[in-house]
């Protein structure tokens, strides 16, 4: 098994963004261009200054050549819509 | 061209004893051949008026009618009991002699009384004994036959310009270029002692009078010798001498006071040293003489002395330094001293680092404190900052910072003896804004490594004993604690226990749950535990490198707070200390288990 420490290259056009009522939603696409299963794990988090105002953590296996849509909603709740919403992947191969 | 010496030495030997009417002493003074003590006195007598002070011959052999045996000769130190009578004061009848243009001075007769035991051969009585000319006057000054030298012995004797006449009281000697000048034996201070110690032969003749200075009596002589006495005793000074010369060039009795010891030689290196009232000079072949004050004279000893490092002083004390400061150099290092520091020593690896930063005219100032070592390391503060030294690491000078509060007490905060020490405070409470100094034990003095700004807390710090609490809150703690462990993606080489960060790496944050301020491994993330693995590849990679704070810890109290880290990314936190990176990755190469972090603001730490 082995692990990427960033494999935030994987995770192609997302998008994370609060709506009226200041619920964050992510949505993204998993895109694995290796010749082997993946597992990936994606943690976001959403923060205003140092405070976590909420955070997600998706685990999701890509087949070889293989793209995965990925999404969570309302997992962050902030006053307004101002924040700053990070997402990191972790991939391994998928057992 | 021996006729002066040989009468010289008669004139001296009268006070030396050298006439005494012991053989032995006779002997001891190695009396001039009869002959030529005679001619030479007549020499030098040829103006006076009296023919009788002219033909005085101060030996064992001259003697005749007109001067007896005794009266000449006799030790007024020694036989006194011989001498003698003299008559009472009425009987010194000072008498006018020699005329106006040969300036010579009255002179006064004065009769003694029968001898004991007068030769059947003399007839006549003695002839009067005649204190004329310069001793004369004055004799006469100092009161005559009532005064401290009493009544003469014996008729003043002349040779090769030197005149002497021994009284009851003492000697007095007479040059033209010197004047007229009395050894008093018992009255006196310094007489005694030229008495008792060889006298003219040693000592040779006064060129002054005892006179009084502060703290005592002084009275120079021909041979270049002082002698002093003070309530310390009488001891000479040998102003031809390296040591009196140097003495006397300083200012003599104005500078260093007066001698209360002998010239002491057999020192290191062949030197010698004097004492004085108000220092000590040192001399040897290769510093010169050199005057120690009782300051810089105490912390010389306080660091070995003559026989230590420092060795003989190379220069006298030079002062005007900045902030009227002095300096005195030695062989081994130097002492400084200014109002504001006081005398300490610079010597060794650190003296010649001070030196080459320039002294007092560096940005340290003046030392504060000798150096002090432990094996393999030495510390010296100054006013500014410090110098180390290492047997690895040479020489390094350090700037003054909050890391001597915790050597001078006014830290309130301890340190628990740890080896290094982050101090991180902030100007007062509600601010992040934070700076951090690693303070570093060297030869047990905290002295800065580095220095450098930072945040804790968005929040700022909580007052000391109170909990920060949850993380949302945004609060530092205030307090010193330990640090035993450190973590993030690569261990950088630290000798605190190190944790590689992955994906599953949790600090439980959930309070009343068993992993609540702890490290701990899930798939998960749940609530308010930390996932470090996400703070550590996120882009700003805060966890990227981190040392756990021990606040809460091991002794866990619910709530009360938890992940307190020192971490990169600097920003304001959520109660952590955060860094640049450089200063992270120093902290962690150079940390130890037992290492500590005090941290507040600058008033909950500091007196």
């Amino acid at each position: 098994m082995s692990t990427s420490l960033n494999a935030i290259d994987a995770l192609q056009e997302h998008t994370c963004a609060a709506g009226a009522d200041g619920q964050w939603t992510f949505k993204g696409t998993l895109v694995n261009s290796s010749d082997k299963a993946k597992t990936y794990t994606l943690a976001i988090a959403v923060t205003v200054g140092a405070a976590v105002q909420g955070h997600t953590l998706i685990t999701e296996t890509v087949q070889a050549g293989k793209s995965a849509e990925v999404s969570a909603e309302n997992f962050a709740k902030t006053t307004g819509q101002a924040g700053t919403c990070e997402p990191v992947v972790s991939v391994e191969d998928a057992s | 061209m021996k006729k002066p010496i040989f009468a010289a030495a008669l004139l001296l030997s009268l006070a030396a004893g050298s006439l005494a009417s012991s053989p032995a002493l006779a002997v001891d003074a190695t009396p001039p051949p009869p002959a030529q003590a005679t001619e030479t006195a007549n020499a030098s007598t040829a103006g006076a008026e009296t023919p009788g002070t002219a033909t005085v011959t101060p030996s064992p052999s001259a003697t005749t009618a007109e001067s007896p045996q005794p009266a000449g000769s006799v030790d007024p130190a020694q036989s006194e009991p011989a001498l003698p009578s003299v008559a009472p004061s009425p009987s010194v009848t000072p008498t006018p002699t020699g005329s106006p243009a040969q300036s010579v001075a009255p002179s006064a007769t004065v009769t003694p009384a029968p001898s004991a035991t007068p030769s059947p051969t003399v007839p006549s009585a003695p002839a009067p004994i005649v204190v004329k000319g310069a001793i004369g006057v004055k004799w006469r000054a100092m009161n005559g036959a009532a005064g401290p030298l009493g009544a003469p012995l014996a008729n003043e004797t002349c040779g090769a310009g030197l005149c002497g006449q021994t009284f009851k009281g003492g000697t007095m000697y007479s040059t033209a270029a010197t004047g007229a000048h009395p050894v008093l034996l018992t009255s006196g201070h310094t007489g005694p002692y030229w008495y008792a110690n060889g006298r003219g032969k040693v000592l040779g003749y006064p060129v002054t009078d005892e006179v009084a200075v502060p703290g005592g009596t002084v009275q120079k002589m021909s041979t270049g010798r002082l002698i002093a006495w003070s309530g310390q005793g009488t001891y000479q000074v040998w102003l031809r001498g390296a040591i009196g010369g140097h003495w006397n060039t300083l200012g003599a009795v104005s500078v260093l006071g007066l001698p209360v010891s002998k010239e002491t030689c057999g020192q290191r290196n062949g030197g010698c040293y004097q004492k004085f009232a108000k220092g000590y000079i040192y001399w040897s072949p290769a510093s010169g003489a050199r005057a120690v004050r009782p300051g810089n004279y105490a912390k010389w000893v306080g660091v070995g002395g003559l026989p230590g490092a420092l060795g003989y002083p190379t220069s006298s004390e030079t002062c005007g330094q900045p902030a009227g400061g002095c300096i005195q150099r030695f062989q081994g290092g130097a002492i400084y001293w200014s109002a504001g520091s006081g005398n300490w020593v610079t010597k060794g690896g650190i003296g010649a680092r001070y030196a080459a930063a320039g002294s007092t005219r560096s940005g340290l100032g003046y030392p504060t404190a000798n150096e002090k070592c432990v094996p393999g390391q030495c510390i010296q503060s100054f006013q500014a900052g410090y110098i180390g030294w290492s047997t690895t690491g040479g020489t390094r000078i350090y700037s003054m910072t909050e890391c001597a509060k915790l050597n001078n007490g006014r830290s309130r905060y301890p340190t628990y003896g740890a080896n290094r020490v982050l101090l991180t405070f902030t100007q007062g409470y509600g601010r992040s804004y934070a700076t951090n100094i690693y303070c570093v034990r060297v030869a047990g003095l905290y002295v800065a490594d580095w220095k450098t700004d930072g945040y804790v807390g968005a929040s700022g710090f909580k007052a000391p004993g109170v909990p920060s609490g949850p993380t949302r809150n945004l609060y530092s703690p205030t307090g010193s604690y330990s640090v035993t462990e450190a973590f993030g993606l690569g261990n950088p080489g630290t000798q605190l226990p190190y944790r590689t960060l992955n994906p599953r790496s949790r600090w439980g944050g959930n309070p009343w749950t068993a992993t609540y301020n702890k490290y701990f491994e899930s798939s998960s993330w749940v609530g308010w535990d930390e996932n470090m693995w996400y703070f550590a590849t996120r882009a700003s990679h805060d966890y990227r490198q981190g040392v756990v704070i021990n606040y809460n810890r091991p002794n866990i109290v619910q709530d009360a707070g938890f992940a307190i880290f020192l971490h990169m990314n600097k920003v304001p936190t959520a109660g952590c200390i955060s860094l640049d990176d450089w200063a992270v990755v120093d902290y962690i190469k150079k940390s130890k288990p037992g290492d500590r972090i005090i941290m507040g603001t600058y008033g909950a730490l500091f007196r």
